[in-house]
């Protein structure tokens, strides 16, 4: 029987902390003090920037992923599915706010012709869905960019040629 | 990368508002004030009584406490203009008042600040122009003539104090050559409003300025692209490539020239301090009217908000910089690197 799969309720509540720290430092001088035009432009764009990360947060916290053998099934405001023999392309990134590089996460992006899922390392079995993605994507011979390669190389999945 | 921008914006704002206290701090950290100066030499003539201390203290806000002086320098506090209440600080356009000047501070600044950024501006693309071909060039041509010749170069261009680079072009320009090449426009546009005319001089005189404030950057520039392209072309792929009869001009451009400009990128941030703080001392001596030299004046005579916006206007520069630096770093080079601390 396959679980449920959903971001991790610890990471939700961060981002929630966020766009809604975010929308408070620049909403709130925008209401309050009367910034000049540019400065109202600017903490405008950025509220609106947090805004949508709010938005995209809710839909995070309702997403639920389903990692079965023929492939991954997603649901957040619609149903998706990557069916790994229709697999077509696989990007590995890795982002870190921190000058050395730490505490950073990884974002896995997964295409086939129809359909495009992202999923980070906050997704509960994120390690499992990459692991089983990989093998479809060496199975279908699918050429990584040097990126991904890397990223995959640290995390032991494949080694150096 | 959306969830990273984000990231990035959410750390920039806290960063910001710690910054514009530091700056603040620091300022009123030193004992006194330019009013207590001016009261005391007030005092020697026999002209300060407490009433005018007083009055002279409550109208620059100086008998507040210092957090409501910090929170109103920045725009996030009230207070009274003709008996109103109204938030009058840097969020909204006012950075304060210069005591030296006895003007507000954006009156000081005026033109200064749009040439300090033309400067800057130039100077850091000048330091990308000329670092970019030549770092490729002594890597791809290691040990060679061209590469010993231009090491040698950036070494004399990283020795070498811009003050004193800017003393010899001085004295060179003028025994040599009769030319006076101080300032940043023609005797004649000084004070006038802006013309094609007043813009080409300008142009003409920042060409001394930017050699001189952007040696020492390209010379550490070149210096970094080399060592990176280097350690890049000593990789297996790139001996793979070529084994496997990639031309060499495409086994260069194809991933180990891309791989070693990620310093170019990451350097975006850390070049705007490095340079307008070199330009400083170097606007002095050349008789640049930029910023640099007023701010050398305020931060003597404790001319704290004069100072404090100076300060403020490199700290964002240098904080929007980074932002920019990282996001084009993150777009183009999304790779975890294990032990990147140590690898520096």
């Amino acid at each position: 029987m396959t679980e449920n799969l959903h971001y991790s309720k610890k990471s939700i509540q961060l981002d929630f902390l966020r766009a809604g720290a975010g929308l408070a430092c620049t909403l709130l001088p925008l209401a309050l003090v009367g910034p000049l035009v540019w400065v109202g432009w600017i903490c405008a764009a950025l509220a609106f920037i947090f805004a949508l990360y709010g938005v995209r947060t809710y839909y995070r916290a309702r997403t639920v992923a389903r990692l079965e053998q023929d492939g991954l099934y997603w649901r957040d405001w619609r149903e998706k599915q990557i069916l790994w023999e229709k697999l077509n392309k696989l990007k590995l990134r890795y982002y870190s706010t921190q000058r050395n590089r730490e505490n950073g996460w990884f974002q896995l992006q997964l295409e086939t012709d129809s359909e495009r899922i992202k999923l980070d390392t906050n997704l509960e079995e994120f390690d499992r869905i990459l692991a089983t993605a990989f093998r479809a994507a060496q199975g279908h011979k699918l050429s990584l960019d040097t990126a991904t390669r890397e990223n995959l190389i640290a995390l032991n999945l494949m080694e150096r040629a | 990368m959306f969830g990273y921008i984000v990231h990035r914006l959410f750390v920039m704002i806290p960063t910001l508002l710690v910054i514009s206290a530091l700056v603040f701090i620091i300022i009123q950290l030193p004992p006194g004030d330019y009013l207590t100066t001016m009261i005391n030499e007030l005092r020697a003539q026999g002209e300060a009584g407490q009433d005018k201390i007083a009055f002279l203290r409550k109208e620059y806000g100086l008998d507040q406490p210092m957090v409501v002086q910090y929170l109103t320098w920045v725009g996030l506090w009230p207070t009274e203009v003709n008996g109103e209440y109204v938030f009058n600080g840097m969020l909204q356009g006012y950075f304060g008042y210069s005591f030296a000047e006895d003007k507000p501070v954006a009156d000081v600044i005026g033109e200064r600040m749009f040439l300090t950024f033309v400067l800057n501006f130039f100077t850091i693309l000048f330091i990308y122009i000329v670092a970019f071909p030549i770092g490729v060039y002594s890597a791809v041509r290691q040990y060679s003539v061209g590469d010993y010749g231009l090491t040698f170069i950036g070494y004399l261009g990283l020795a070498t104090p811009n003050f004193l680079l800017a003393l010899i072009l001085l004295y060179v320009a003028k025994s040599q050559f009769g030319v006076d090449v101080g300032g940043l426009m023609d005797e004649e546009y000084i004070g006038q409003p802006w013309s094609i005319g007043k813009a080409v001089s300008v142009l003409e005189h920042l060409i001394v300025p930017v050699i001189v404030i952007g040696t020492s950057g390209t010379a550490a520039m070149i210096r970094r692209l080399r060592a990176n392209l280097l350690d890049e072309l000593h990789k297996q792929y790139v001996i793979t490539a070529k084994a496997k009869g990639l031309p060499p001009g495409k086994a260069l451009r194809k991933y180990p020239l891309r791989m070693s400009l990620n310093p170019f990128i990451a350097d975006i941030g850390n070049l705007i301090p490095d340079v307008v703080s070199g330009s400083a001392i170097v606007s002095v001596v050349l008789g640049l009217p930029t910023t640099g030299p007023m701010l050398l004046n305020s931060l003597i005579n404790q001319d704290i908000y004069l100072a404090g916006s100076f300060l403020m206007f490199v700290a964002f520069l240098t904080v929007v910089g980074m932002l920019v630096s990282d996001l084009a770093l993150a777009l183009l080079d999304p790779r975890i690197r294990l032990g990147a601390e140590a690898s520096k």
